[in-house]
This record gives C-alpha cells, structure tokens and sequence, in this order.
C-alpha cells in the first residue's frame, strides 16, 4: 500500500498534507495552468491521493493532450472507463473522437468493440 | 494547426524566464534568417519558440517521456544527456501541436544541425545559435548566414566544434557529420 502522506515538494513549496496539494492544485486550476497541474500529477501521481479535480479540468478544458498525459502518468490509478463516460457526456463529437484515437493507441486496440471490452475490466 | 499567439502564451508557462527570454531571441533571428530565405514566417515562429520546450524538465519528466514515447536513446545521448531535449522536444511538440515532418526535425536536430537539412531545420539551427542573447553571437556569422545560409553553417560549427574540443566535451555523431557534409558542399562550389 502507497502512503498517502505527502512530503514532497513542488516549485519550491513544501506539500506535507492533502490540503497543501488541494490548495496548489486549485491555484493552479485557476491559473489555468495545464503544464503544472501535469507536473503536479507525476510528482504526486504514485501517492494515494485523488486527482478528480486535475482530470475533470481537463475534461472541462477539452484538451486531448493532457488527458493522455494524465492516463500515461496515473496508469492503472486511474479508471479509464470512468474517464470515457464523462468525456462521452459532453457531447463534443470531435473532442470525444480525438480522445477515443489516442484511448485505443494508449490500450492497443484498434475497433471500438475490443476497446468496450478492455474499458468493461476498468468498471 | 497551432497558431503562434497559442504557443506562445503556452511556453511563457512552461519555461522560465531566462529560457523564454532566449527563445524570444531565436523567434527575432530566425524571422531574419526567414525573411532573406523565403522561409514561411508563421511556422518559422512556432518552431523557434517550442524548440527548447523540454529544455527545464527534470530526470524524473524527461524519464516519463522515454517512456511514453519509446525512445531508444543513442549512444550520444547515453553519454550527453543534454541532447536529450531536442529529442523530446520534437516528440512533445509532434504530439501537443501537430508539428509536421520538418518542423519536428527542425526541434530534433536545433543542438547538433545533421546532414541535408531543409531550409526550416537550418535557419532554427542557426538562429538558436546567433540569437542576440549568445555572448559569442557577433555581426559576422549573422553576415556570413545572410549570405550563404551553408557557408554560415560551416563557420559556426568550427566555431562550436572547436569550443567542444577546448571545453573537453563530447561533439555528437551527427554535428560531425553536419560540419562534414557543409564542408565538402561549400568547398565544392568554392573551387
């Protein structure tokens, strides 16, 4: 089991609770600063912490980008299937079309029935 | 694809400020080396900006990116890691903006230069090199570049190659090979 105690630091500040991560975390949100909000997950990406709120600005922000960067980061920790339902519900054909390209790439399947089927373990 | 106005604001946070300030210094040079080359402006910008764009990650970033991207690293870049960058660079730069063939190549090879370069890999190449901010940038291979974009190649490399030697740093595979293929080219027009 990962700890979840946070001892680390970040751009010079020290992270040594989950609030201290929320709060950079929401800075950084409202800075609209993706790269860091990256970098805060693969510095902090292997502690037992949840990043719904770096994920779902993602999704808000529509980038494809830094949604695969945050799949390469958090691997298993993070469950794709949840990821595609939500990017799903936003009903931006291109957007969802774009993330789907890269989501089968990153799984190794190459039709939308194989890529269901590995999405149907992460449930 | 990317507009520049995008990249800009884009790498104004991702590098610091020395860094952002250099490569401001390559966009003004290459715009130059562009406008005496024909070269198209709007792309020139966007290259010269991003080209030092995994310049300031760290071993634990640059080391997700290997793997991301599968990169088998040469025997230079074993030994070099500075290198490094220009690799990344261009694999971040292909995934993040959709860089086209040259412009990723452009990024790829802006440290060392490489045999055959297009016109677009040249002028980031040398314009990474003469920016205003290089304290060994003076008038005269900024001329020479103006005049011939291949003789000024040659000259520069002399220049860095000799300052590798002087420094006991390792001078990569494909600046070799770069210095060699300009050479013989400019000898053979000038005999």
């Amino acid at each position: 089991m990962k700890s979840n105690r946070l001892t680390d630091c970040f751009n010079g500040e020290v992270i040594s609770s989950s609030a201290d991560l929320d709060r950079l975390i929401d800075f950084y949100i409202d800075s609209l600063d993706s790269e860091k909000l990256w970098r805060i997950l693969l510095a902090f990406g292997n502690y037992d912490y949840c990043f719904t709120k770096i994920i779902d600005y993602f999704i808000k922000i529509k980038s494809v980008y830094y949604l695969m960067e945050a799949i390469y980061v958090l691997n298993d920790r993070l469950n794709i299937c949840n990821l595609y339902y939500k990017v799903k519900e936003l009903d931006d054909d291109k957007f969802f079309k774009d993330f789907v390209d890269e989501v089968k790439f990153y799984l190794v399947v190459s039709d939308d029935d194989s890529l269901e089927k590995v999405l149907e373990r992460y449930q | 694809m990317v507009d520049y106005e995008t990249v800009y604001l884009d790498l104004k946070k991702i590098l610091s400020k020395d860094r952002f300030l250099h490569s401001i210094g390559v966009v003004e040079r290459a715009l130059e080396y562009a406008r005496v080359y024909n070269v198209n402006e709007e792309i020139v910008m966007i290259v010269a900006i991003c080209h030092d764009i995994a310049k300031e990650l760290d071993r634990s970033e640059l080391d997700f990116y290997l793997k991301k991207y599968n990169v088998v690293l040469s025997d230079d870049e074993v030994i070099n890691s500075d290198l490094l960058h220009a690799k990344i660079g261009s694999l971040i730069c292909k995934d993040k903006y959709g860089f086209s063939d040259d412009m990723v190549n452009a990024v790829r090879y802006h440290t060392t230069g490489r045999e055959n370069m297009s016109l677009l890999e040249k002028v980031i190449y040398l314009a990474d090199k003469t920016e205003k901010g290089r304290k060994y940038c003076t008038s005269y291979y900024v001329d020479i570049i103006k005049d011939d974009i291949d003789r000024g190649i040659v000259e520069l490399n002399k220049w860095v190659i000799k300052n590798l030697v002087d420094f006991n740093r390792v001078i990569s595979i494909d600046g070799i090979k770069c210095y060699n293929y300009y050479c013989s080219k400019v000898s053979r027009y000038e005999k």
